[in-house]
């Protein structure tokens, strides 16, 4: 379903959160230290399909979208929209464009203004962007997207205060709210994580439809592969701020050639009590993003790391038609055979 | 050893569009070093039961009726102050959402050392090497300490919100979604965390999700939740591979696999709303196999098979069927 038309262009896109220190550290040193939290990332999001971004927490996938937004300034790199670079257009321009750029944030109980109820809440960007002709029509709207994600009956939270819902139910409140203005490309993050099982496959089935109701596009954040391979067309890897891995999901996933991607794919647990399923973490810590290790990020919680990859970064080869990995030491699954 | 009974509880948000049943008639119980899962579909009273258990219902919510013992003594009946002094030395919670909790003008470390010189007589230097420890247990760098909450992301301040319940060393943790923001590897180490301090200190914990995957890998027992009312409670083996609710049953086999094969169910219709809830079995409008009776008579939570408890009128003939065929 993907054409090959892109829509989002992100270029060498970095962006570091100064650290701020005690009194004393800053006395022993004046030389400023960053979290590299995104470490020139370069992809394509191409018009009508999902993209998913994938990695452990922290690893810089919410920002990473909130700078592709333009919620928040990148440390350098370019981020193109159609034809405008959205570095660099005034704040004129950006307001203009914002209902079509929509972002569903991560943390509903975070996201929700508390003194807005379900009704504002949802018809507030209709109304600041005058996409509604009268009250009724509004009402109409809102109820709409209500029972799109399930909040149903909409007359028994539609005038109810966020407190007054469940987890779940707020995160259904954030993602109407950002379907209803109609927009071109959402970022949706984690937007599925407070649901249960059977209303997640509703919500993503929903979420895939409206690519061809509305023309969408996705930025799908979050760490559960298996809800990335049902809603996702590509996939991205992400580990300590960097892109590790891409190409089609399904063959990322069935056929990781990053040692990263692997371990992560093997992490994923079963729900089943009764297999003794040998759940594989990556050993050690995630090291901090102010120091990031030289050579691969990875090499020093990799099984296979070697003298290169403790000092070259690896280049991004093409493993298959448009799959792509930047590792020295592709995975194989024999290497785990005689475990 | 029975730590925590709940009986018959009820409890309500009283909304002037009506009364919300958030959670209507729940009974069960948890041994010591037990966890006990609770999972269901979202908005059907799980966090609700939580609270009521804590006697912390946020108005316009109630206790209406039943009663919450803790080595026998109920309390529902307990004043705030009481409360207060349980809350901190008995039952501990993580709320759901909690990572919102944290101070937003507070270094990170600074609150966990704070919990920690309220519960403990420890000088200020022990308590900040504790809160070091902790953090390193969680898996967040203890240097990230001096972090403003806002410089953590998601996974990590609810890290540092797991961290928090545990430093007060209590009898029942109640865990409201701790593990959704966490991704697959660090929700192992928590997990494992949790599995370790149990054996250590014979702690009960309440793991409220609606990840089937952690609860699988997490829970001794599972009750099953559905607007409002426990509608299938088992061990968890019986759960996953003899489950007899129809709700149970759809819910299981709505999860994704990673390999992207099987086809999903679909539990067709909306969630049934709690200010008037179906009347007969509240699944009836969603259930494939619902006959006049379920319309008519509210099916009793019986006892089908030792320990095996289920609300359904036709759970005897339900063994080994898949009725989402
Ligand atoms: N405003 C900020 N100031 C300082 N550091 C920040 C800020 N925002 C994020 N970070 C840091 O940047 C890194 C990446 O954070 P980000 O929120 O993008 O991670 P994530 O991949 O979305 O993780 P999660 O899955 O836990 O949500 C983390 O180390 C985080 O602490
Ligand atoms: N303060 C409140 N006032 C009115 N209704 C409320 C209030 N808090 C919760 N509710 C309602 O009570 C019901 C149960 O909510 P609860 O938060 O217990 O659900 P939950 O099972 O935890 O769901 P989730 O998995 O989405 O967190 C929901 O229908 C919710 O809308
Ligand atoms: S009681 Fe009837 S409606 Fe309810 S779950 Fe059983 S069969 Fe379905
Ligand atoms: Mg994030
Ligand atoms: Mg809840």
């Amino acid at each position: 379903m993907t054409s090959a038309e892109t829509l989002i262009e992100v270029r060498n896109l970095k962006k570091y959160f100064p650290v701020r220190r005690g009194f004393v550290a800053q006395l022993v040193s004046r030389e400023q230290i960053w979290v590299k939290a995104v470490d020139d990332v370069s992809f394509d999001i191409r018009k009508n399909e999902v993209f998913v971004l994938a990695g452990e927490s922290g690893c810089g996938k919410t920002t990473t979208g909130r700078v592709i937004l333009n919620l928040t300034p990148p440390s350098d790199g370019s981020i193109r929209y159609g034809g405008l670079d959205l570095t660099e257009i005034t704040k004129q321009e950006m307001k203009a464009l914002r209902p079509k750029l929509q972002i569903i944030f991560q943390d509903p109980y975070e996201s929700l203004n508390p003194r807005l109820s379900i009704h504002d809440s949802i018809g507030e960007a209709l109304q600041v962007n005058r996409l509604v002709a009268s009250r009724e029509d509004l009402l109409q709207r809102i109820k709409m997207a209500m029972e799109d994600v399930r909040l149903y009956p909409p007359e028994d939270f539609i005038y109810r205060y966020p407190h007054m819902l469940s987890g779940g139910q707020r995160q259904r409140v954030v993602i109407a709210r950002a379907i209803v203005t109609q927009p071109e490309f959402i970022v949706a993050d984690e937007p599925v994580s407070m649901l249960d099982a059977s209303i997640r496959a509703e919500i993503l089935h929903l979420l895939k439809e409206l690519i061809k109701k509305y023309d969408l596009t996705y930025l799908y954040i979050t760490h559960d592969l298996a809800s990335a391979r049902y809603i996702g067309d590509r996939i991205a890897i992400m580990y300590l701020g960097k892109i590790v891995e891409y190409g089609p999901v399904g063959r990322v996933i069935d056929n990781p050639k990053h040692q990263y991607t692997a371990i992560l794919v093997s992490a994923v647990p079963i729900p089943d009590p009764t297999l003794i399923h040998t759940r594989r973490a990556p050993v050690g810590e995630v090291p901090s993003p102010i120091n990031p290790p030289p050579g691969c990020r990875f090499h020093p919680r990799c099984p296979q790391a070697d003298e290169q990859c403790r000092q070259e970064e690896p280049p991004f080869k093409e493993v298959e038609p448009n799959h792509f990995a930047a590792c020295w030491h592709w995975f194989d699954p024999k290497q785990w055979e005689d475990e | 050893m029975t730590v925590l009974e709940v009986n018959h509880l009820k409890a309500y948000f009283f909304l002037e569009a009506g009364e919300v049943k958030a959670v209507d008639d729940v009974s069960f119980s948890i041994e010591r070093g037990e966890t006990l899962g609770l999972a269901g579909e979202s908005g059907c009273g799980k966090s609700t039961t939580a609270y009521a258990l804590l006697n912390l219902l946020p108005y316009p919510g109630r206790i209406v009726s039943g009663e919450v013992l803790l080595d026998g003594e109920d309390l529902t009946k307990k004043s705030p102050d009481e409360m207060r002094q349980i809350r901190w030395d008995e039952i501990s919670m993580v709320f759901q959402g909690a990572m919102n909790a944290l101070n937003p003008v507070l270094r990170v470390g600074d609150q966990i050392v704070e919990a920690i010189t309220l519960h403990e007589d420890i000088s200020v230097d022990e308590a900040y090497k504790k809160m070091e420890d902790i953090l390193e247990v969680v898996g967040v760098d203890p240097t990230r300490a001096s972090n403003y909450p806002h410089e953590f992301s998601g996974g990590m301040k609810q890290r540092v919100m797991i961290a928090m319940a545990l430093v007060t060393e209590p009898k029942v943790l109640i865990a409201d979604e701790p593990t959704t923001a966490l991704d697959v590897t660090v929700e192992a180490q928590v997990l494992k965390l949790l599995k370790s301090l149990q054996k250590k200190f014979q702690l009960s914990v309440i793991l409220i999700t609606h990840d089937l995957a952690t609860i699988a890998e997490a829970c001794d027992r599972v009750a099953i939740m559905y607007a409002g009312q426990i509608v299938e409670l088992a061990d968890v083996v019986t759960i996953f591979k003899e489950r007899l609710h129809p709700y149970t049953e759809g819910l299981i086999r709505s999860v994704p696999s990673l390999l992207g094969t099987e086809q999903l169910v679909h539990i067709p219709g909306a969630p049934p709303g709690l200010v008037t809830p179906p009347a007969g079995c509240r699944f009836h409008p969603r259930c494939p196999i619902a006959t006049d009776i379920c319309i008519q008579q509210e099916p009793e939570f019986r006892e089908i098979k030792e320990k095996h408890y289920v609300a359904c009128h036709h759970a005897n003939q339900l063994w080994g069927k898949n009725v989402w065929k």
